[in-house]
Order: C-alpha cells, then structure tokens, then sequence
C-alpha cells in the first residue's frame, strides 16, 4: 500500500485536478485497489487562503492533507501547505495592533512584543521540512487511531522570523532553567480538553536554527498556518512548530502538560518500534524527524512504456543533517542504483533526487527508493510499528507496469 | 478570550466568506473586508456541514456528544477497529479531554462506533 494511492484517487476527483508533465504515461492500471479513509471525506473547499486540491480529513478542527502530486514543487507552495489544528477554537482574526508575544517565567526581564517589534529584529532565513509526526499513519499495520494521514502530512518551505535564542537573551534566562513551554491563540472549545501546549528542552530552544518565523515563502503566514507567528523547528516534527505563537514561558522544572507527558510519544526503542501484543514500557517525548524519500514520479499504479525513457524523481530529507545518498531499485528491492542530487538547499529541507529509467522488459514493476542521511542513517527495509502511528521512514515500494 | 483575538469556538462563527472566489489565487494578505484594515488579519471557515454518519443504534448519542468538540468525519476518518481500541479511545475522550458525557452514554457509543467502524481483534 502506498500513500499516493488515496490522496491520487480523492485528488482526481476534487475540482482541482492538475495536469502534470512527464514522459511517465500515468495511466491506472484496472483494479488498482487504494486504501479506504480520506475517501470518505469530499474535497475540501473555499478554506481561505488554501488551496482546494488539499484533502479534506476534518472541517471542525480543520485537518487538510496535500495530495503528493504537489512535492513536485521544492518549495512547497504556501496554499498547498498541509493543516493541522487539535483544537476546535482556531484563531480567525488577529488584530496586529493588540497582538503579543510574551516571553515570562524564568527570565530577569520580561518580554511582551507586538508584530512589528518582533518585525525589526534581525531576521534569519532558513529552508526546512514541516511534517507532521503521523504522517502515513494510514499505512500502519495494524492501523492505529488518529487522523489518517496518507503521505502529504508534510510540505518544504523556507521560513523566516527571528531566532527564538535572540529572544531568550533579550529576556535573559536565569541559571536553572530547564524548559521553555510555547503556546498558540487556539482554544478549547469547552472547557476541560488540556489547551494545546508543548516545551522545548532549554539547550533545543537556544538552539540558533530554531525561529520564531513570520514569513513562509517570503509571504505572511497563512491563518490556518498559524498567522502571525509559528516557531519552527527545524529538523523536529511539526507538533513543536506551534502556530500562533504567542505565549512562551521558561521554566526552572519539567513540563509536564498533556501534549508532551501523555501525547505525541514515541517508544524509547531503535527506530520508535513496539509491537502491538508487547508495547514499549518506556515511552520519550517524539523530536527529531528520521530520514524518509517519497517517489513523485512515476505514480503507483502508472504505465510506463516499453523502450522509452521514464523520468523518475521525488524528494528525500532527514532530522538536520541533509541527504547523502538516495538509491533506486527497478526490481522491488533486490538491486540498487545510485540517483542524481538536485542542488542542496539546505541540511532541513527536500532534497530532490532524480533517476532515468528505460524499461527493456514488460510486464509489472516494483520501484523501490531508499535515503541515506549524511549522519549515515539509511531508511528502514522493513515498516516500523508503534501505538501512535508516527515516525513512519520504511522505504516505500510504487508498482507500475511495463508495457 | 484574548484582546484582538477571535475564535472558531462556535459554528455559529462559521460564516462563509463574500467574495471568497474558488478560482482566485492564494491572496497572502488578509481577505477584503468592509472596511479594509491592514492591521487586522481576519478570515471566515468555509460552512462544510458534518456528514451524516451510517444509520445503527446509538448515532445520535455519539452526534450529541461528540460534536461539541470535533466534527464526527473523525469517526468516518478511521478504519474499522476491535472493540477495545474503540472503548480506549472513547475512554480517553471521557477522562482526558473532558467529554461532557455520562459515564453509561459510553457503552451505547462504543457500541455504535462497533457496528459502524468494528473488526475482529
């Protein structure tokens, strides 16, 4: 089971169908079966500053998934951006004139700035990967609970906002501070669910790639993208990339709020693994991302035709320290082939690989591609479990036919 | 609530947008609004209604419930699920995010969640 194989067929029959350009004949093989979940839900539609391709797995709180057609793009578009909210009260209005950003707790010198004060710090560029960490929870087996994401739980982007540590000093942390706890103008919509809180170790909150970012794309962020501050973690999944920011506090003892002390954990095991009959005692709070490659093109289920030269190319990236190597497989697995590199944009973000493929022989194929990180961690050949779903980074296999 | 702030907390918020044109391009910018303020960034949720769930005892129980505080496409969102994975989650929704539902309305909802979304296990 692929993850293509849902988004392409909610895609295709959404009212954003895009034509793409390949020598890849992209045609679906009959009786190609696709898992089931989104393909309940209709296309989403008219979410503002959002694209209508986005696939529609909730509307209250709103969670929108891009189809994998658009990691064809390096830079993922700001309207193609997956959302993800907990919390049905989502922010709708912000008023730039009221609105702050409050660094409190364990500090000598309280902060509270507003948009453009924050605006005028030294800004910091930087590109990098924000995928959610249930991305292909849908292609778990045994499938586990949560939102059913197929693959686009995730997008690139280059963020730019000012460094969280550049804050931290302006504040001055006091000696003993342990964690720094960030929070977002989401609400419950009752009261009695924990508001949706996260922290940050002291050293990773300091850490100079870490930003407090106003800008996606050289572009305001989108609302649904957490308008008008997002912290962003490079490297990290995306549950630390809290949206609206707007509260921060340091503390000088452990956080031990739901989303980090019962939420989005992982077990302490190689790879986050556990099975199902035997879970993992010993469970840590989820961080880095680990490395992962998607096939863009060809997509599963296409015909490729026999003889003619088949441009091959997806993305591959890792927790921060960049892409060394990808490998290609034409036979399921069994023998590799090095791809080309696009130029690196940067140790957090896609780096796109490509490979030239002409089939000599018909009949159905298995294209396996498998990353390889320049801190030499290489994807799993075989699928990892866990009860929540995350950190999914098998090396995916696309079938095509040869004809 | 904060000052300058507004939520989605209720659907009588979600109000659909005029001139929220489909075919027009992503707009960075805050959508026009009458009249126009360049320090206030306000958008509208498109009004998708929640879908109707299959038909078997115990719908509206899990509708009345639920909804309060997520759409129940949650539900039509996952693959079918043994009974204990169902009464976990449910519990979990009960005891953790504060479901304002009695203990008994439980049974009746796993149940439903059972016929309409079950597996073996």
């Amino acid at each position: 089971m692929r993850p293509n194989h849902l988004r392409r067929r909610d895609f295709l029959a959404g009212v954003g169908a895009v034509a793409l350009a390949s020598s890849c004949d992209r045609r679906r093989l009959p009786g190609d079966a696709g898992a089931p979940a989104a393909s309940a839900a209709p296309a989403s539609s008219a979410w503002p500053e959002k694209s209508p391709a986005l696939i529609l797995h909730a509307e209250r709180p709103p969670n929108l998934e891009m189809p994998l057609e658009h990691l064809r793009h390096d830079l993922t578009p700001n309207d193609l951006m997956f959302v993800r909210w907990h919390l049905a009260g989502v922010p709708t209005s912000v008023d730039l004139r009221t609105f702050r950003l409050t660094l409190a707790g364990h500090v000598d010198r309280p902060l509270s700035l507003s948009y453009d004060e924050l605006r005028k710090l030294e800004p910091t560029s930087l590109v990098a990967v924000n995928q959610c960490s249930g991305n292909s929870r849908a292609l778990f087996s045994p499938r586990v609970p949560g939102v059913q994401w197929a693959g686009g739980a995730l997008g690139n982007a280059r963020w730019t906002g000012v460094r969280l540590r550049t804050l931290l000093d302006r504040a001055g942390v006091r000696a003993g501070a342990r964690c720094v706890t960030l929070r977002g103008l989401d609400q419950p919509p009752i009261q009695g669910p924990p508001p949706f809180q996260k922290s940050l170790d002291i050293d990773r909150a300091r850490d100079p790639d870490v930003l407090v970012a106003w800008a996606m794309n050289d572009q305001p962020l989108p609302m649904l993208n957490g308008f008008p501050l997002r912290l962003v973690v490079p490297g990290w999944y995306s549950t630390y990339w809290v949206k609206s920011l707007t509260e921060l506090t340091v503390l000088d003892t452990a956080f031990e709020g739901f989303w980090m002390a019962k939420a989005y954990r992982v077990p302490k095991t190689d790879g986050a693994d556990e099975a199902p009959e035997h879970l993992a005692t010993e469970t840590v709070p989820i961080s880095r991302m680990d490395v992962r490659s998607v096939v863009v093109r060809p997509e599963p289920g296409a015909r490729l035709r026999l003889g003619a030269p088949c441009a091959m190319d997806g993305v591959a990236f890792d927790g921060g320290s960049g892409i060394a190597r990808v490998e290609v497989s034409v036979d399921g697995g069994a023998r590799w082939q090095d791809a080309q590199l696009d130029p690196d944009l940067g140790k957090y973000s896609f780096r796109r690989w490509r490979f030239a493929w002409t089939p000599t022989e018909p009949g159905p194929r298995t294209i396996a591609v498998r990353a390889t990180s320049a801190s030499g961690e290489v994807q799993r050949p075989t699928p990892q479990w866990n009860r929540g779903g995350y950190m999914r980074n098998v090396y995916e296999r696309t079938p095509v036919v040869v004809s | 609530m904060r000052a300058g702030v507004a939520l989605a907390l209720t659907t009588a918020t979600l109000v659909l947008a005029a001139g929220c044109d489909r075919a027009a391009p992503p707009q960075p910018q805050p959508a026009p609004q009458a009249p126009p303020d360049p320090m206030v960034h306000t958008i509208a949720l498109p009004d998708i209604p929640p879908p109707q769930l299959p038909d078997a005892p115990g719908r509206e129980m899990l509708v009345g419930a639920c909804s309060t505080c997520h759409t129940p496409r949650y539900v039509l969102d996952q693959p079918p699920f043994p009974r204990r994975t169902w009464a976990a989650e449910v519990d979990k929704m009960r005891h953790t995010f504060g479901a304002p539902f009695p203990e008994e309305m439980s049974k009746p909802i796993v149940d439903y969640l059972v016929a309409v979304r079950g597996a073996n296990g």
